[in-house]
Parts: C-alpha cells; structure tokens; sequence
C-alpha cells in the first residue's frame, strides 16, 4: 500500500457561474472539449505522471461525478497496485460534517491518506485544464528540499487579483503569499497545484482544523506555513492552463483549442487525455456537409454547415443547417435549417428546424429544451 | 435468454484479401475507419448476451491478440465471462492440416467441459447485424440437428463470389455448393452454425475420421454427409456483406458511407465495441472540404476528401485530394497528393509520388508502412 506521492484531487465545487450545466452535475464533470470532462484532465495527468493512487474529494451535486471517478480503467489507474477513490463527506463518530473548506476536506480525508504512507501528498483542483507531468514538480521539490511547492503561473496584471499570488525570490522560494491582492506586486498565480511533504501538511491541517479557520490553503494553510519559516517554493509552468469558471471561459476555452496548432496537444501519443470510451456508430459526413476549423467527435451525423465549432459525441446536423462558433454537447440534435451562432448548446438539447439561436454580441447557453 | 457458447470461426483458405491480409489476418483488418473485421461478430455475439467466447485463430495472431485482448472493452464480464482464444502452431505450415476441424479436436476438451449446451459457431468476415437468440429459438423449435444462417441476394452475379450457397427444400439445407456468380438470386450462406454442443463434438470427432483435411463447411458440403444431417436454414434478412477479397473489402466500406444503408448495420441499441485509443475528436481546417465520408477520430483534415473512409489518426495535408478511396488508421496523404480508387495501407505515407489512382476495376493498394 505504502506510495511516494498521493494525489487527492479537490472535486466538491458546483461552479455556479456554468449555470444550468452544473445543476445536475458539478463542475468537473463538465464536457469539454468534443469528448472529455473538465476532470480527466488532472485524471490523465496523474495517470501519465504514474501516480497510482489518486482521491477524489466530491461534494456538490456527486451523482454523475462520483460514479464518473470510480471507474479507474477509464484513465488506466485501475490495477493491483493503483486505483481511483470517491471520498464524500461521511458521519463520523463525531457527527457528519460537510467539507468546510479545501483544507477541511483533506483534514477529514487523513485515514485515508495514512493507509498508503506517502512521503508526498499533491493536491490538485478538479476543475483545470491543462497538461503537467507532476514527476518533474516533484524532482522540482525534491531539488529544493521544499516543505510545500506551489505551481505557478504567469498571468496579466490586470488577472493577477483574481488568484493567489506569489511573490518570490530568483531561487522561486516564496517569501510572501497573497490570497486575490487588491494591488497585487507580482504576476506569478498559483495554480492551486500543491506538493507536501506529508508529515508538514499532517501537522498544519490538525493546527488548522482546531482554529477558528475558514479551512482553506490560500488564506490560511500557506500563510501559516510561510510565518513558521517552512521552505516554500513557487514551480512555473509554461504551458496551457485555464479555469473554465464561466460560460464565457468555457466558451473561449474551446475556441482556443480550434486556434491554430492546438496549445493544449490532445493528439500528442505521448501525453494522452483518458476519458469515458462510449460506444458510439462511426462519424458520418454528408453530401451537403460543409466543415470548416471544428472539431467533431465520432457519432455525429453532419450534413450541414459547421463553422470554428466542436461537436461532441452522437450530435445529429440535418441538411441547411449552419453552426458557427459554437459548442455543441453530446447528443444534441440540430434540425434543418436552424442556425446557431456563438452559443454553448448543453447535452441532449433540440434545436428546431429553422430556429435561431446566439447573437452577435455575447455567449448564449441553450439548455432549455431536452430531446424527447 | 439462453446460456450459449460462442465460437468465431477463421475463414477458409480460399479467402484472402490481397495486399491487407499478407499483415494480419482478416479478422484484425481496419474496417470502417476505427474498427477491425472481428468487432461485428464479436458485437453480435455479446448483444445476443453470449459472455462466453471462444476464438479460433489460424496465423498472424499477435495484431488479432492486441485488438481483442481479455474483451472487457466488448464488455464481456472480466470475472464470470471468457473470452478464449484458440490457436496452435501445430500443423501451420502444411495448409492441407491446417482447419477449423482440428483446431477444434485438439481443443475439443474445452468445448466439452463448457457449461452451455448450444453453441453458435460464426466466422469473422461475414459483415451483419444478427441477434443469435432468434436462431437458437428455431432450433430449438424445429428439432435440427444443425441450423444454418442464410440471406437471399439478388446481387450475387457480382457480390459475394466464393462464398457457400444453399440450395433449399421445405427450409431444409440439401446441397452447399459454392457461388460463382452465374446467378443473380440465390441462398448466401453465412457461415454460421447453430447446434447442440455434443452435435458439435461429434460432428467434428466424425469429420476428421472421414478426412484429415476436412473444415466444418467442407465437410457439411458433402452430399453423403449432408443427406445425414437434418440442417435447417434461418433465413436473416438484415445487412449483408462479406470481406472476402481486396474488391469486395473496399466496395463494403465504400457503399456503408452512405448513412441510410449503414443504419442496417448500426443502431443505437445494438451498439458495435471496439477498443479505445483515446485519440482526440476528427479535426477539419479552414480549408478543408469534406463531403460523403466516415472519418476517425485523431484525423486531422486540411485537404478535400470524397467518399471516403479515414481510419484514426490519418493525416490529409493541404492541397491533397482523396477520392473514393479507404485510408487505414496513421496513414498519412501529403501536401498536394492525389489519391483516387485506392486503398491506403495502415501508417504509408504519400509523400513522394503523389499520384495514386486506381479505377473501379483496378483499386490501388499501397502497403503498410510504405513511403511512396
């Protein structure tokens, strides 16, 4: 049982702002990107860093989530020595609590980290997406004889406010850790990645749990750590990254994946994303069919107009009709003639033949009329 | 529902499909864009709830292998299902010996101590879409000692040449013979048997008595044999298609482009498994031009393509044009390359001479891996 490094991912969030998409479902289980969800990614990241034991931590609206994680063999983590775990808030001898916080949520998970005695415990957020091989953060760590190394990103000023931001010295040791500054000094933003050492991370949750807290790294765990004079370290990543909060990000996100060159590499063979294999008919491509920039995922029946737009699984396009900067999630039904422009169509939705939708001015979210 | 062994039978020496089956064996030939040959029967069998599986292996076993592995991707239970696979390498290279009859005795033990009492016996290469129950059921109702499944053509002076034909009495089997095409309408064999288990036994412990060469078909095909054996016909009306050559390999895959004559062979509740590759959805650019065709995912289209089927991951560069033409999974078709009538092996690359053009007649064939 005994592992370097655990991961527990942080899944319990609802994620308001994806409106009706995450009010059957929380935020990482969105769609994205023409076949994945939004949590296969630090999923595949674990599984391609070979880390075999990985925790989900749920909360909000689990259904979907919790029987979506449990199926190791999707991401390849299923095996003797390897597995995925749903954690949800559970009674306990001393009452059933929900999670209060991220740091509450590892604090009430510490059996379950016991059982395998990691020298490392990486915790991750359920809702990014990017690609990292956290192998290299945690020879970063290591190199550094770090207690807590934080990954970090280099985000616009104008953003900078809006994350955790650390400041650093040229070595990347973290002198001072700013939860959302108003005016913040420095543009690197933590990621919300975070390697522990176990033992330290052990004691500052129990601290943590016993005070008057909200429970959450950013504002309490890091500080505390960071007065104790422990060694934290900033790791910068380079890459892709994006928190798909918001109808527009999530929107954007997708476009960004259709741009030139695809930032995130979902072709690459050596850094594949894993998700659900659902048996679906071939992708069928019609005589009227007219494809320009889009992304379309096997199952779909085109034979209109898809322009700079994704189409995930089993989406029927009839003859005549036209999407343009759009996303269409599985299994939704576009009829003759209608015609759909900047919007985010949710799963299993009707379009009706000649029926506009979108505008030219701002991203719309259709999920109001479910096929029959 | 009843318990029934499955068997998939190799084919015939007689079958070769030139060019695709000097690398594999026909049941591992891509078909389609993202399956092989052998995801139909083996469909066939798990939707008509057969969990227990045996498939009987002639040469080039090691791509069939890969493909079909433990068959939890055909969702065949990993504990109470099996799926077997029966091979030797004894007698391989005297063809003479080399039959499905021998295969069987040598494995007869297996077949002996399996806990099903009927046995569905079907080759790979037959393309349908069959529920196995229905025919276990007339069995069973009319008390035959072998049931047959057959389709009526009307097609046959050029379909299905090479293939068994039937000729039928009051639904009973009398003489199996093999089409030549000089008929239009005639009875097609499909190859598949449906019978007691220690019918089957017996059967294959009597055909090789009489002959150490006989196959199962060849064996039945005689009209002492047969005028024994109360063989019945099940007369399948569905799909049809036999790979059984290069021409009628590449005239399959070009006429189910066609969405209305592939809903014979897909539907939603009777779904085709095949294993996974986790490649992204198909990608076209802003200049591509796409109409009639079945693509993959992991396709990355910037050309214009016609009628065509792309295996994953096939790569068509600018400025190429492919028509009519079945591009096998990783191929890759260059800038400017014009591909006609041809059938594009797995992984070659149209990079050099990049005019490849066969006729209706004729297909071209480019091998696997080459780079032309």
């Amino acid at each position: 049982m005994k592992t370097e490094m655990l991961a527990m991912i942080l899944a319990g969030g609802r994620g308001t702002r994806l409106m009706e998409l995450t009010e059957k479902a929380a935020k990482p289980a969105v769609h994205f990107g023409g076949k994945y969800r939004i949590i296969d990614f630090p999923l595949s990241n674990c599984a391609n860093s070979k880390i075999r034991y990985v925790g989900v931590l749920t909360q909000y609206e689990s259904i979907v989530l919790n029987s979506y994680v449990s199926q190791a063999s999707f991401w390849g983590l299923d095996g003797r020595d390897k597995g995925t775990f749903v954690l949800n808030p559970r009674e306990k001898v001393s009452g059933f609590s929900l999670y209060m916080g991220t740091a509450d949520a590892i604090y009430q998970n510490i059996d379950f980290i016991d059982q395998y005695e990691p020298e490392y415990v990486l915790i991750l957020s359920g809702d990014h997406i990017y690609k990292m091989d956290y192998d290299h953060m945690l020879d970063f760590h290591k190199q550094n004889n770090a207690d807590l190394t934080i990954a970090g990103l280099t985000v616009t000023l104008e953003e900078a406010s809006r994350f955790g931001i650390m400041n650093t010295n040229k070595d990347y040791s973290i002198y001072e850790f700013e939860e959302k500054p108003p005016v913040p000094k420095n543009n690197l933003a933590s990621m919300g990645i975070y390697i522990f050492n176990y033992d330290v991370l052990r004691k500052a949750l129990i601290e943590d749990a016993m005070q008057d807290s909200s429970h959450d790294f950013g504002k309490n765990i890091i500080p505390n750590l960071l007065n104790e004079g422990k060694r934290l370290f900033a790791y910068p990543f380079a890459g892709y990254w994006k928190d798909v909060g918001t109808i527009d990000s999530l929107w954007q996100a997708h476009m960004d994946l259709l741009a030139q060159g695809d930032p995130l590499k979902l072709d690459d063979e050596n850094w594949k994303i894993y998700t659900e294999d659902i048996p679906t008919t071939p992708q069928f491509i019609g005589p009227n069919a007219d494809l320009k920039g889009s992304s379309i995922n096997q199952g779909c029946i085109v034979d209109g107009t898809v322009i700079n737009s994704v189409l995930f699984r089993d989406v029927v396009v009839e003859k005549g009709a036209e999407i343009i900067n759009s996303v269409i999630m599985p299994e939704s039904v576009v009829e003759k003639g209608a015609k759909i422009k900047n919007c985010i169509v949710g799963e299993k939705q009707l379009i009706l033949e000649n029926e506009v939708i979108g505008s030219d001015d701002r991203i719309e979210l259709f999920t109001s009329r479910e096929v029959k | 529902m009843r318990d029934i062994l499955g068997i998939v039978n190799f084919e015939n020496e007689k079958v070769r499909v030139e060019g695709l089956s000097n690398f594999r064996s026909i049941p591992a030939i891509s078909f389609l864009g993202r399956y092989r040959v052998i995801d139909f029967v083996l469909s066939n069998m798990v939707n008509s709830g057969i969990d227990h599986i045996k498939v009987l292996v002639k040469d080039k076993p090691r791509s069939l292998i890969e493909h079909i592995g433990i068959g939890s991707h055909y969702n065949i239970n990993s504990k109470s299902g099996s799926l077997q696979i029966l091979y030797t390498d004894k007698d391989i290279t005297n063809k003479l010996y080399f039959t499905d009859v021998n295969l069987l005795n040598q494995y007869s033990s297996y077949i002996k101590n399996s806990n099903q009492d009927y046995v569905v016996i079907a080759p790979s290469y037959m393309i349908c879409q069959i529920n196995y129950q229905d025919v276990v059921e007339q069995h069973i109702k009319t008390g035959a000692d072998i049931t047959c499944v057959y389709k009526q053509i009307n097609d046959g002076h050029k379909r299905f040449v090479g293939c068994e034909e039937f000729d039928i009495v009051n639904n009973r089997i009398k003489v199996i013979k093999v089409s030549h095409g000089s008929t239009s309408v005639k009875n097609i064999s499909l190859e598949t048997y449906v019978m007691h288990k220690d019918f089957l036994l017996d059967l294959i412990d009597e055909a090789s008595h009489q002959s150490a060469a006989y196959s199962l078909t060849s064996f039945l095909s005689n009209n002492d044999n047969i005028s024994f054996i109360n063989m019945q016909g099940y007369k399948y009306e569905g799909y049809l298609a036999c790979i059984n050559s290069l021409e009628e390999y590449y005239q399959t895959n070009i006429d189910l482009i066609n969405y209305e004559k592939a809903k014979e062979l897909f539907s939603r509740d009777w779904p085709v498994y095949t294993k996974t590759n986790d490649s992204p959805p198909a990608h076209y650019t802003s200049k591509a031009e796409v109409k009639n065709c079945m693509v993959a995912n992991g396709c990355v289209v910037q050309g214009k393509i016609e009628n065509c089927i792309l295996g994953r991951a096939v790569k068509i560069k600018k400025g190429a044009v492919v028509k009519n033409s079945v591009v096998l999974p990783n191929a890759i078709i260059g800038e400017g390359a014009v591909v006609e009538n041809a059938v594009i092996d797995k992984g070659a690359k149209i990079i050099v001479n990049k005019e490849i053009i066969g006729d209706e007649k004729q297909i071209a064939y480019v091998r696997r891996g080459d780079t032309i």
